[in-house]
């Protein structure tokens, strides 16, 4: 056993050839059908398998779209309704058994592609968790689907089988290939928010034939056009990647001598400087394969990243005391050579309110709550300083964020109990007293999970509340008890977060439009019909300063009626090995890994140096613990 | 002897039949609607009225439970919402790592405690068994966790003797799963020590002992071949009732060491919710539980026939 122990060797990849990109991820990737790909693991997969016709640029901020498999950004008709996309030509699919005509060769990409994905997004049976992208957008695509749960019901019901291709070449004219390489998309009314859906990974192309092939295993086997195709996928380890050899040639932007590479707006030189073009005009990828493992505890991952066995990581919150000083590297960290992004994450958290419930509706009662909750205390202790109070409901770097408007929010960012104890006052509740009962007021708290964090946020908020007088009981549920109970509206207060799924105010704010009312989207069942006639005078707005303005006032709104107390943005600090080059780490998309380079030579050297084993002390320990055995034996048979 | 199997196994279905309707109600009645967790952040009513028919849910609760039983009859529990994989192939997938990890982990741990229980046993009172029994005091009193949050800091991080977390199927396992061994034998050898002492001093006090030992029999074979065989029925009772522990796993440690078995698919099944993988499990391990106690209970009346015409 000694021998085993001491032969151990640390390296957690033995006998890893090429130049491979090390990553974790802290949880598993639900499903790689572009359908369902919903899961933030499955999407940090997806976005180096698949592509579709629009993407994010890698470097630009704010955040921009840059086409990918179409040609260029589309032509889009005068009303904004008809969106015109020129397909790349000579992009083809990975190279895979599914494509039998040709014994296993990926074939050319067309647009007829996109319109067989589209339509299976919103075919009923693939389960789609992103059937929202085209749902009352597309024209005529909700009679489509319609038309298609009612042949189904009667197929079923005749007892035929189906699958996710049934029906799905019935026509559907507003999403159309006007030839092998253009393709049309007609909106039901201006819909600006369109083209960044696109970007995302329910919107890529993938072809009829892997569908026809693996049926639902689709999900462990994708086959799609970009640069790293699947090498190995254990879904509950890790999922190796490796270079897709005939990869149609998307370069890293190279402003310096391209200048169609100079985006409006995008300052590139800084990027330059930070060293994020230092692989400028290189064709993609980068490295030759990427290992993601499914790490889901904080210390292994925390250890792995400084074993130097992961190239980047957001370190877990109980490790950031050893990663970060302040806002800056930890000594031992900088001294590695390891790079600090402090990213604020594009979403908010907030405390929901319902507005429909008989004690709730009441404003003045919603204003004292949101004047009694310390945002500085919510910072510093439950988030260790990984968050920056919320000023708005739309974060910074959002259009429509205004930090200067938040009239139940003291300056300081800390309570404001006497203005909070005013407002008790004028909602009827003077001490915090329910004059129905002559007893203090009591609201439920509904919590989710039972995680150190979400314990301490209702602890908290039941401690605040104490302070204005009411009594907090906190109700401890699953998720889908939650859930259940918002669709329901039987709930009083509950704490929730959002997270953006593109960078555009539309997206939060679409939580407060009226017609979204439990069991929708809109939770607190807020309504307020000049918001909801903002919200739906800038739903067909292109950007650009008018919307913004209108996005800001909507903000407003929700700031004086409260229906959410506006929380905090958190910030993920993203830590990156010194040998890792041209990625720029972010939360809204994830389609910057495929643009990392590595320094092998550098991560072989250091990661020696750093995982020297030491093994004297064990073999003490064990060396002792024979010696005393040794010794009370022989001991006992010189005695006896 | 065929009777009283047969008794036992009888015994055993009503157990079952609790435990299923257990497993029922408390994840799809209690739990709160799990057709809000299959569908993810804004489901329509249409979708989840078509999960509702498809999981069965719509139907009266004594329907639900039937249709269950048949799910566990035919060990045909569905498609896993986390993995979106059946469940059996999660279980076939699965079972390999965890037993890589808790088979040697159980085969070093139990001889280590049974030389160790004999030794100090024999040795009592002397240095050894002060040390052992103060050691395996100190070792049960220390939570699991600290164990491997320890371990894997000081012996991978620290001291860089093993991986940190990983595996590889096939040979390469070993390397992976030395450190997680190493934890789970120090885990378990401080109970079964003093288990297994108990057992033995028992044992050595007994007249065959004094006998053997004036016949001139040496004492190691006094040890490991009287005392030990007699000692026999309550160890291989006691490791009997560990065997469906193995099969399960241990999800702590599987899951601080990146094994990909049978307990981490459990520990992500419960966090993610994910109710047919939560449920195929806990029948498992139930079954399993019940049927190496009828294994335990056969061997014990099989080796001490005392048993067998009491029970």
């Amino acid at each position: 056993m000694l021998v085993g122990l001491v032969a151990c060797s640390p390296d957690p990849y033995p006998g890893e050839e090429g130049e491979i990109l090390h990553l974790s991820l802290r949880g598993l990737a639900r499903s790689l059908d572009p359908p369902v790909i919903g899961t933030e693991y499955s999407n940090r997969i997806a976005s180096n398998l698949y592509e579709g016709l629009l993407g994010y640029h890698p470097y630009a901020r704010p955040y921009q779209l840059m086409p990918v498999l179409a040609e260029e950004l589309p032509e889009v008709s005068e009303d904004g309704l008809t969106y015109t996309f020129r397909i790349r030509e000579g992009v083809t699919f990975h190279d895979d058994p599914c494509f039998t005509e040709t014994d296993g060769e990926g074939r050319e990409v067309t647009a007829q592609d996109f319109v067989f994905a589209f339509k299976r997004l919103g075919h009923p049976e693939s389960e789609s968790t992103g059937w929202w992208l085209f749902e009352g957008k597309v024209a005529g695509f909700d009679a489509w689907r319609e038309q298609l749960v009612a042949d189904i019901t009667a197929a079923k019901d005749r007892g035929e089988e189906v699958d996710t291709l049934w029906g799905l070449d019935t026509p559907l004219d507003s999403v159309r290939a006007l030839d092998d390489h253009t393709l049309q998309i007609e909106l039901a009314e201006p819909y600006p928010q369109f083209l960044w859906t696109l970007a995302m990974n329910y919107a890529v192309v993938y072809p009829r034939e892997a569908v026809e092939h693996y049926g639902p295993e689709l999900r462990n086997h994708p086959v799609g056009t970009g640069p790293f195709r699947v090498r190995e996928y254990n879904p509950v380890y890790r999922i190796l990647l490796e270079e897709n050899p005939d990869y149609w040639g998307r370069t890293v932007p190279d402003p310096r001598n391209r200048p169609e590479d100079r985006l409006e707006g995008w300052d590139w030189q800084a990027a330059e400087e930070a060293g994020l073009l230092a692989h400028a005009g290189e064709t993609l990828p980068l490295v030759d394969g990427i290992e993601m493992r499914f790490i889901l505890e904080d210390q292994p991952r925390w250890l792995y990243f400084k074993a130097g066995y992961l190239d980047w990581l957001n370190p877990p919150k109980d490790n950031q005391a050893e990663a970060l000083q302040g806002k800056e590297l930890s000594a031992e960290m900088a001294a590695r050579g390891v790079r600090l992004t402090l990213l604020p994450e594009t979403g908010t958290v907030y405390t929901a309110l319902n507005t429909a419930d008989p004690v709730l509706s009441n404003v003045e009662l919603r204003r004292a709550m949101a004047l009694a909750i310390d945002h500085n205390w919510t910072v510093d202790n439950l988030y260790s300083g990984s968050a920056a109070v919320a000023w708005s409901l739309i974060p910074p770097g959002i259009a429509g964020h205004e930090p200067d408007h938040h009239p139940y929010k003291d300056d300081s960012g800390g309570a404001n109990l006497e203005l909070a104890k005013a407002h008790m006052k004028l909602a009827g509740y003077e001490g915090g007293i329910d004059p129905k009962t002559g007893k203090p007021l009591r609201i439920r708290f509904e919590n989710s999970g039972t995680s150190t964090t979400s314990r301490h946020f209702a602890e908290r908020f039941r401690d605040e509340m104490r302070r204005i007088g009411i009594e907090v009981d906190v109700i401890v549920n699953t998720w889908p008890q939650m859930n259940e109970k918002m669709r329901n509206r039987d709930y009083q207060v509950a704490g929730l977060a959002w997270g953006f799924d593109y960078p555009d105010a539309q997206n939060i704010l679409q939580l407060l439009y009226g017609p979204n009312e439990a069991p929708g989207i809109n939770r607190t069942n807020y309504k307020n019909p000049e918001f909801d006639a903002l919200y739906e005078q800038a739903s067909v707005m292109p950007d650009g300063p008018e919307r913004t303005e209108l996005y800001a006032r909507m903000a407003r709104m929700v700031a004086e009626d409260v229906p959410w107390i506006v929380r905090v943005h958190r910030i993920r600090p993203n830590l990156q090995q010194p040998w890792v080059s041209g990625a720029l780490y972010t939360d809204v998309h994830d389609q910057f890994t495929m643009y990392a380079a590595l320094d092998t030579e550098l991560r072989e050297r250091l990661t020696a140096e750093w995982n020297e084993p030491v093994r004297w002390p064990l073999a003490v320990v064990l060396g002792g613990f024979l010696v005393m055995i040794l010794g009370t034996v022989t001991t006992r048979k010189l005695g006896a | 002897m065929a009777a009283f199997v047969l008794k036992r196994i009888l015994q055993a279905i009503p157990v079952l039949l609790g435990v299923a309707f257990i497993t029922l109600v408390l994840f799809d009645v209690a739990g709160g609607d799990p057709c809000l967790t299959k569908l993810g952040k804004a489901p329509t009513e249409a979708q989840v009225q078509q999960c509702h028919e498809e999981l069965g849910l719509d139907l009266p609760l004594l329907a639900q439970y039937t249709r269950f039983l048949g799910q566990v009859v035919t060990l045909d529990f569905g498609v896993s919402w986390t993995y979106d994989t059946p469940v059996r192939e999660i279980f076939v997938r699965g079972i390999g790592p965890t037993l890589s990890l808790s088979v040697p982990a159980f085969l070093i741990g139990s001889f280590i405690a049974v030389v160790l229980a004999l030794l100090v046993s024999f040795y009592r009172g002397g240095l050894l068994d002060r040390v052992v029994t103060a050691g395996a005091i100190a070792g049960i009193s220390v939570s699991s966790l600290i164990y491997i949050l320890v371990g894997q800091w000081l012996l991978a991080d620290q001291w860089k003797l093993f991986p940190i977390w990983g595996y590889e199927y096939g040979p390469g396992a070993v390397t992976f799963v030395a450190l997680p061994v190493l934890i789970w034998v120090a885990l378990s050898v401080g109970t079964d020590v003093r288990y297994f002492r108990t057992v033995a001093l028992e044992e050595i006090g007994r007249d065959y002992v004094r006998t053997a030992r004036a016949k001139g029999i040496t004492e190691g074979r006094v040890l490991f071949k009287h005392v030990l065989k007699n000692c026999s029925v309550p160890i291989i009772t006691r490791m009997t009732i560990i065997v469906p522990f193995l099969i399960t796993g241990s999800f702590l440690m599987e899951i601080f060491f990146g094994i990909p078995g049978l307990g981490s698919t459990l520990y992500t099944a419960v966090t993610n919710s994910d109710l047919p993988v939560v449920k195929a499990l806990t029948m498992l391990g139930a079954t399993l539980y019940v049927i190496f106690n009828i294994v335990a209970d056969v061997l014990y009346a099989a080796l001490d026939p005392r048993i067998r015409v009491g029970g």
